[in-house]
């Protein structure tokens, strides 16, 4: 079977969490036999046309030949460029299913499927609407309307949870029969060595380390927790958080800190590299998950498959990886008195936090790997051309 | 009978500029010799196929209704060009593929591409002539789209030697490729077939 990958980011164009997937869903894709061709992005350095394995070739399209003057023209210039480029590889190649990895690439896909009358699968990772919490403006509408457009171009649909499935079904009117539900995969991070000075770096040696992973932005949910953290000093446990990341309320986030009077107990770090995080994952105690909307919830599964104790808000694709008490802890939504209490349990119970860690670990490994993924993505794949 | 497709983002009774009074002086003409003519073209209110005076004019609309910008309405009319073009192509021989302006050569490429079919593009004026001073950011990707796929084109058809010369002296094209006629003129496209219908 020959799979016509679209993704806008693929390593080493890391921005979010779709370039390590379409990465590691191509790779294990060409390794149980299907051919694969990715299409993203020009990268400064990286070769136009790359062949990771006989199977799997990355081909970068330049999109600055459109020098966009924002954000959706750019898009836009990027899908012409995509177009153009395809209209050239789907001469030589004979594609069987075009897959497209969210609204980004939906115009090229479905130019492309015309073209050629190969079906598209499309996974939504998100949506506008989930991601703002409502369509707001123009900008908006017209990513909500080009993601709705997506689904009713595409042959089938794959979201990361039954969270997702019911989203989309209910915001885009789709049939529940077209939605698959795949999750995302994890794969454990090199072994590391972190001593007490790198821990030093971070916190005090008394000082519990909670972590937070994620974009600094408003579903993420951070200020929740920093909400919690005076309940939890408050009754006498030293704490503090490492908030990993970047994003346009991170100086809203840092107000909420100094107004609640713990502003010298969160660093914030800015983005980390991938192996400077590993290691903070390493030296923490605790990894908080308090987003207000998660379609998957990555980030939680990051945390399992680095036996820390997780604590996530019971929404989206977080509630369904997550079994209260068993892998891991839940706390409502926008909640920081419920959240600080869950700490406080947490902080005072070594046994419960080494039973959630070894089995939060477990689920990790065995439920959310990349080749049984691969798996169910091809069934879905063959299902199109039936 | 031999077939011509002709995409243009205007033609009657959408008028803006010259653009659609001269497809439909092609139509006509092509219609004249002989030619089975199909015209794809842009209206959000009217769509659908329909044959006016033999010539069958398929309006498409953008499946994204909220207007950001023009270059966005290009990408996503690309994408229903292409779709209702394939349907032509396989529906009938199409011997020659024209269009009209930047907003339709990039699904006239693809299909051309796809199928082996040769391309005329028509260009009455450059976008760096018409931006002039007020060379923009939008321009720029619009002088890229012209620049880049002209280049591709089998043919360029241009009525201004000021284009004919910004055609080769800022976007690099080929000069033996273009030519430069009376778009309105009646050999015009007795011409133009003689050049790429052997």
């Amino acid at each position: 079977m020959e799979i016509l990958m679209l993704v806008w980011e693929y390593p080493p164009r890391k921005v979010g969490g779709l370039a390590t997937h379409a990465y590691n869903l191509s790779l294990q894709l060409s390794q149980i036999g299907a051919e694969v061709d990715v299409v993203t992005t020009s990268f400064p350095g990286e070769p136009e046309i790359e062949k990771k394995n006989e199977k799997l070739i990355v081909h970068r399209v330049e999109t600055y030949s459109y020098p966009a003057y924002d954000f959706i023209n750019w898009v836009m210039g990027m899908n012409n460029s995509m177009l153009e480029y395809i209209a050239n590889l789907a001469t030589r190649k004979n594609f069987d299913v075009i897959h497209a990895h969210d609204w980004m690439v939906i115009p090229s896909a479905v130019g492309l499927k015309y073209l050629i009358g190969k079906p598209i699968v499309y996974s939504i990772h998100s949506t506008e609407y989930g991601r703002r919490n409502g369509i707001h403006g123009t900008m908006q509408r017209l990513i909500h309307e080009t993601e709705g457009w997506g689904t009713y171009e595409s042959k089938k649909i794959v979201v990361c949870s039954k969270y997702m499935k019911e989203h989309v079904a209910w915001l885009f009117g789709v049939p529940s029969d077209k939605i698959h539900v795949i999750p995302n995969g994890i794969t454990e991070s090199p072994p590391v060595k972190v001593d007490i000075d790198f821990r030093r770096k971070y916190a005090l040696d008394s000082e519990k380390i909670i972590l937070f992973v994620g974009r600094m932005v408003d579903e993420k949910g951070l200020n929740v927790l920093i909400g919690a953290l005076p309940y939890v000093l408050k009754f006498g446990i030293s704490a503090k958080i490492v908030a990993v990341g970047d994003g346009y309320a991170i100086n809203r986030m840092k107000e909420t800190a100094w107004k609640l009077g713990v502003y010298d107990k969160v660093y914030f770090t800015g983005y980390l590299s991938d192996e400077e995080l590993n290691k903070v994952f390493k030296i923490s105690d605790v990894l908080v998950v308090p987003s207000l909307y998660e379609p998957f919830g990555i980030v939680a599964l990051e945390g399992m498959i680095n036996k820390l104790p997780v604590v996530v808000s019971d929404t989206g694709g977080l509630s369904e990886i997550v079994e209260d008490g068993i892998n891991g802890l839940k706390v409502s939504p926008n909640n920081s008195e419920e959240l600080a209490k869950r700490l406080i349990t947490l902080f005072s119970d070594e046994n419960l936090r080494n039973r959630i860690s070894e089995l939060g670990y477990k689920t990790a490994k065995e439920k959310y790997n990349w080749r049984e993924i691969a798996y169910e993505t091809l069934e879905v794949y063959k299902k199109t051309t039936v | 009978m031999r077939s011509v497709l002709i995409i243009s983002e205007e033609y009657p009774p959408k008028e803006i500029g010259k653009t659609a009074s001269i497809v439909k002086f092609f139509s006509n003409e092509l219609l004249k010799r002989g030619f089975l003519v199909s015209v794809l073209t842009h209206d959000e209110f009217n769509v659908g196929t329909i044959v006016e005076n033999s010539i069958r004019v398929t309006r498409v609309s953008s499946p994204v209704r909220t207007f950001y910008s023009i270059f966005a309405l290009e990408t996503y009319l690309t994408t229903q060009y292409i779709r209702e073009g394939v349907n032509i192509i396989l529906g009938e021989k199409v011997d020659l593929i024209i269009s009209f302006e930047w907003m339709g050569f990039l699904s006239a490429y693809m299909l051309s591409s796809k199928f082996s079919i040769p391309w005329v593009a028509v260009i009455q004026t450059s976008e760096k002539e018409r931006s002039k001073d007020s060379f923009d950011l939008l321009s720029i990707s619009i002088a890229s789209i012209e620049k880049g796929l002209l280049k591709k084109a089998s043919m360029i058809l241009t009525n201004s030697l000021k284009t004919y010369e910004t055609l080769i002296n800022e976007y690099s094209i080929d000069s033996r490729k273009i030519v430069v006629v009376n778009l309105e003129a009646e050999y015009c496209v007795p011409f133009l077939l003689s050049m790429i219908i052997k």
